[in-house]
């Protein structure tokens, strides 16, 4: 069950557009201060920080210190949980739905 | 015939690779074009007698918004949910959460949408089907 809440805070934090160019960029450049995501972002520090809060309450991201240099990272294992979520319910869709292809034919020969 | 969108896995071992879809990808969306016509489709997918031959047993169901809907899975878990939209022939939506088990080992899944749009097709119906998490806030279950 905390696997599945987990997956909604998943959700919740990157439903934002900035959010992910934050993550995206977490990716390429690894490990990243503020200052330095801000300038590769087309946004302010202050946006910056207010960002990564909500990615680290999602356990997206996380830093090791505090302050001004505090460099943040990722942490990808929420996201294995996202995943997870979405290769279960898409297994299920695939088994309903070719059982509903089957029932279809079965009743109604072409 | 069948698409099937999840986040991009990317490299092994770096699931962030190519994170550049919008979160709308997050969600799980299949497509089949089935050989019948959108009013037999849609039968199957409101009636119990139809969603018992392939999704479970209907305990209750309620076409309307707002109408409550449990199905029981083949010796599986029994789902619990709440019609948001029915409009017949077109679209149907509801959320719904997973229940197993029983008393004191209740599990209770987290909470999210289904949707179902029907769209008339050359060869008889595309059935698009969508599942999304819904943010716990908005779940609205009373059950």
């Amino acid at each position: 069950m905390s696997g599945e809440r987990r997956v909604d805070e998943v959700f919740s934090a990157l439903s934002d557009r900035t959010r992910r160019a934050v993550i995206r960029s977490l990716s390429d450049e690894g490990p990243s201060t503020v200052s330095e995501l801000a300038a590769r972002l087309p946004v302010t520090r202050q946006a910056v920080t207010k960002h990564l809060e909500a990615l680290e309450a999602a356990g997206l991201v996380a830093s090791d210190a505090r302050g001004r240099g505090a460099r943040f990272r990722l942490t990808p294992r929420p996201m294995t949980d996202a995943m997870r979520w979405m290769a279960d319910v898409g297994g299920e869709w695939d088994e309903r739905l070719e059982a509903l292809r089957t029932h279809l034919a079965r009743r109604r020969p072409r | 015939m069948r698409t099937t969108r999840l986040a991009r896995f990317g490299d092994v071992g770096n699931p962030w690779v190519a994170y550049d879809e919008p979160v709308s990808d997050e969600r799980v969306t299949r497509t089949v074009v089935l050989p019948a016509e959108p009013d037999e489709v849609w039968a199957t997918l409101t009636t119990p007698e139809e969603l018992s031959a392939w999704l479970g047993e209907v305990v209750a169901l309620e076409l309307e918004p707002g109408g409550s809907l449990v199905v029981r899975e083949n010796e599986g878990p029994t789902r619990r949910g709440v019609v948001e939209a029915a409009d017949p022939g077109r679209i149907l939506s509801f959320r719904w959460r997973r229940l197993a088990g029983a008393g004191v080992s209740l599990e209770v899944g987290g909470a999210s949408r289904v949707t179902f749009v029907l769209e008339a097709d050359p060869a008889g119906t595309r059935l698009t089907v969508t599942e999304e998490p819904v943010p716990l806030a908005t779940a609205g279950f009373s059950a």
